[in-house]
């Protein structure tokens, strides 16, 4: 620690508020776990993930081969892909139940409007990232999924024809889809959301943890 | 309002707390993931639409919605103004009181709309929609 100290002064400092801040014993209790949970199973989906794009391929043609490869042949593949789904379903319910333990102890209120609007974009960042990574095993059903999320997206007014060919690649659906959905997927989202859990994180330890009611 | 601020420490007390939680967490996923895992589907074919068609479990209540309401347009902007309205929270209820049997209104209004979601989702996953 001397040796960092001497290079960056001031180090110690931030470390020191990093690990010995006290915290409220309220928080002792298993609703104030949750949101807790949602970064767990964010951080395991970005391992398991991480694994995944080794093998996966994002074209149509050779996407769902890829994910079969995964899954049948590829050492702990299958159970990186389960795991991958299960932290994605459980980061989902993770992130409502966060929001309803927030909403119902009164801890979006003043001063921490900013953080419970921090938290929605991450719940429809989470469900983004859902609905991009549902396409890219290339099955029936999610490929189906996309389609109908593009349709539903070009319904709405204005913007609705634009992002519809934003989404799809094209008038139709064609092989950018995969593409785009993939890159959504792996980066932009993922970035996005990170941003935003920073933003979460730095507002908790600037306002501190709401008091017991 | 009275103020009891009694503090743990956070090293060693605390982090031991969440590390417990977070090895039961991670436990729970493999099992899951070893019990039910996630098993390959038919390939994508452009030219079959499949029958009954689903959204995944969280976005069932909004496409029951979709469904539900002739007008297209309607069906996309009620679930948008249901998320609208989430992002809108702090400033629909304003009143510092946050004991929920304190606010019954608002808490009545806001577990009104998650039951409807609720009631919507099961719904969804019951019927068979379209055809």
């Amino acid at each position: 620690m001397n040796w960092l100290e001497e290079r960056l002064p001031g180090i110690g400092k931030v470390a020191e508020d990093i690990a010995e801040h006290p915290v409220p014993s309220h928080t002792l209790n298993i609703f104030y776990c949750l949101g807790g949970l949602t970064l767990l199973a964010f951080l395991v989906q970005c391992v398991t993930g991480l694994f995944l794009a080794l093998y996966y391929k994002p074209t149509p043609e050779a996407a769902f081969a890829s994910v079969q490869m995964i899954t049948n042949e590829v050492r702990f593949g299958a159970t990186i892909r389960s795991l991958h789904h299960w932290a994605a379903n459980l980061m989902i319910l993770l992130v409502f139940l966060h929001m309803l333990r927030v909403y119902y102890t009164g801890s979006f209120k003043k001063p921490r409007e900013l953080n419970w609007l921090a938290g929605c974009f991450l719940l429809v960042l989470s469900l983004g990232l859902a609905f991009t990574g549902y396409l890219l095993p290339y099955e029936q059903l999610s490929y189906w999924a996309s389609v109908i999320g593009a349709e539903t997206a070009g319904s709405l007014p204005v913007v609705g024809a634009t992002m519809k060919i934003m989404m799809q690649g094209g008038i139709k659906v064609t092989a950018e889809m995969l593409s785009r959905f993939y890159v959504l997927h792996v980066m932009i989202l993922p970035l996005v959301t990170i941003g935003f859990l920073v933003a979460h994180f730095i507002m908790i330890r600037v306002q501190g943890i709401s008091d017991p009611m | 309002m009275e103020k009891k601020r009694f503090t743990i420490p956070f090293m060693p007390v605390h982090i031991t707390t969440e590390a417990a939680i977070a090895m039961i967490f991670i436990g729970v996923l493999f099992i899951l993931a070893g019990v039910l895992p996630k098993e390959m589907m038919e390939p994508a074919d452009k030219l079959v639409t499949p029958i009954g068609l689903k959204p995944e479990w969280y976005y069932l209540w909004a496409y029951v919605i979709l469904e539900m309401v002739p007008n297209k347009l309607m069906g996309i902007l009620i679930p948008g103004v249901i998320v609208g309205a989430l992002f809108a929270v702090p400033w629909l209820e304003r009143g510092k009181e946050r004991r929920p049997a304190k606010r019954p209104i608002a808490v009545g209004v806001f577990t009104a709309m998650m039951l409807v979601v609720a009631a919507l989702t099961y719904y969804g996953a019951t019927i068979q929609i379209g055809g």
